[in-house]
């Protein structure tokens, strides 16, 4: 039955008025939006501010606690090399723990200030050509008489040819000292760091592969974490900050490149890093 | 015998350093700020000068500025000896003709000795 004028008229004014109606509504939620938006973005400003702040606070409290270990290292030092009276054994032996104690204490603080430097915008890498195994060597070096100490035996397995690679060669040291330093920590005296460096497509692949307490496989997001530390039976014995890996794979994956894991209990850990070729 | 200063406004590091070089049969001068060592480089013409950067009244980068070693005392050698590790500042030091750069704060005396020893020793300024 067809429907008179008025009916349709009355259909398509109702029709208008909730289309205005829908109109009105978006544009108050776009507005609302639109606050919202300038609201995070200013949060967002605000906390880039504190986060610098907080990395400009750590480098400023770091420098100043350097100063007094800086002094009790002198003292220590000067009592230990003889400077003053002879010691006896358990004083020597006494001074050295403190000794021990404030070079943990150092190891905090530069750990500290490289977490703070590598978090602040203005951290860059110094790029050269490098040769890897070049630097490997030199920390294994001056490793040496820890790994002595531990009776630890580290075991080259490297190409014929020389892998050159792009990269900040302090950096990449203090990338692999802390890796060889870690493999020689939480391993029991006696046992074997065997160092790999291999090719791959684009990438230099250095694998450092211990045989010590090992890694849970759960704990794995855990290790490159800022402040986290993975228990086991020797992380206390060995102290720390649990910001070494968090550094070394922030240096890596600043480099193009990025570090991996693998780990079984009780049979040992490989830390395996790659670097983009040059 | 060598002629060494200091230049450290830690007193307690001062004497400690001050200590371990006379031991370490050095002739040695001690300054607390840029301005004294100054004075004390144009009456004493150290060989080695151990300078800390971070000094009120002339702190150590101002002092290599005035200093001029490289026009004036080009056979002086420079190990700036600081707790600051940034590289602006390590850039500075060396602009302004430092020799070596050493973190001090993992220097026992005898690394000191070890230290001051090569740096005498040595040739050529590092990179």
């Amino acid at each position: 039955m067809a429907r008179n004028n008025t009916e349709v008229r009355n259909e398509s004014h109702d029709a208008i008025e909730q289309l205005e109606n829908q109109i009105e509504r978006l544009i108050l939620e776009q507005r609302a939006l639109n606050k919202r938006a300038s609201s995070l973005q200013r949060r967002n400003l605000r906390l880039e501010e504190l986060n610098k702040l907080k990395n400009e606070f750590i480098a400023v409290a770091s420098h100043q606690l350097r100063t007094p270990a800086t002094g009790v290292k002198q003292y220590l030092g000067l009592l230990l090399e003889g400077y003053a009276d002879a010691l006896t054994p358990s004083q020597t032996l006494f001074l050295e723990k403190a000794d021990e104690s404030n070079n943990r204490q150092l190891r905090i603080i530069d750990d500290l200030l490289q977490v703070a430097r590598i978090d602040s915008e203005s951290f860059k890498l110094h790029m050269s050509t490098l040769e890897i195994k070049k630097i490997i060597e030199k920390v294994v070096e001056d490793l040496q008489d820890k790994l002595k100490s531990r009776n630890q035996k580290i075991v080259y397995q490297l190409p014929d040819k020389p892998i050159p690679v792009r990269g900040d060669s302090e950096r990449l040291r203090m990338v692999f000292e802390n890796l060889i330093d870690n493999a020689s920590n939480y391993s029991p005296s006696g046992t074997t760091i065997t160092i790999k460096l291999r090719p791959s497509k684009n990438s230099a692949v250095i694998e450092i592969k211990d045989e010590g307490v090992g890694i849970n496989r759960q704990d794995f997001p855990k290790l490159f974490q800022k402040f986290s530390r993975v228990p086991n039976p020797l992380s206390v014995e060995v102290g720390g900050t649990g910001l070494g890996l968090y550094w070394a794979l922030k240096i890596a994956t600043l480099h193009g490149g990025g570090i991996k894991v693998q780990s079984r209990i009780d049979k040992g850990s490989t830390f395996t890093v790659s670097l983009p070729r040059a | 015998m060598a002629k060494i200063l200091i230049v450290e406004d830690e007193k307690l590091l001062n004497e400690a350093y001050e200590l371990v070089l006379k031991r370490g049969g050095f002739d040695v001068s001690v300054a607390f700020n840029g301005e004294e060592a100054l004075d004390i480089v144009s009456q004493t013409k150290p060989d080695l000068i151990l300078l800390d950067l971070r000094m009120p009244k002339m702190d150590g980068v101002a002092f290599l500025q005035k200093l001029k070693p490289a026009d004036k005392y080009p056979d002086m050698k420079i190990i700036v000896f600081s707790n600051y590790d940034e590289q602006r500042e390590i850039d500075e030091a060396f602009k302004y003709g430092a020799t070596r750069y050493i973190l001090k704060a993992w220097n026992s005396p005898s690394e000191l000795i070890k230290v001051v020893k090569e740096t005498l020793e040595s040739d050529s300024k590092d990179s």
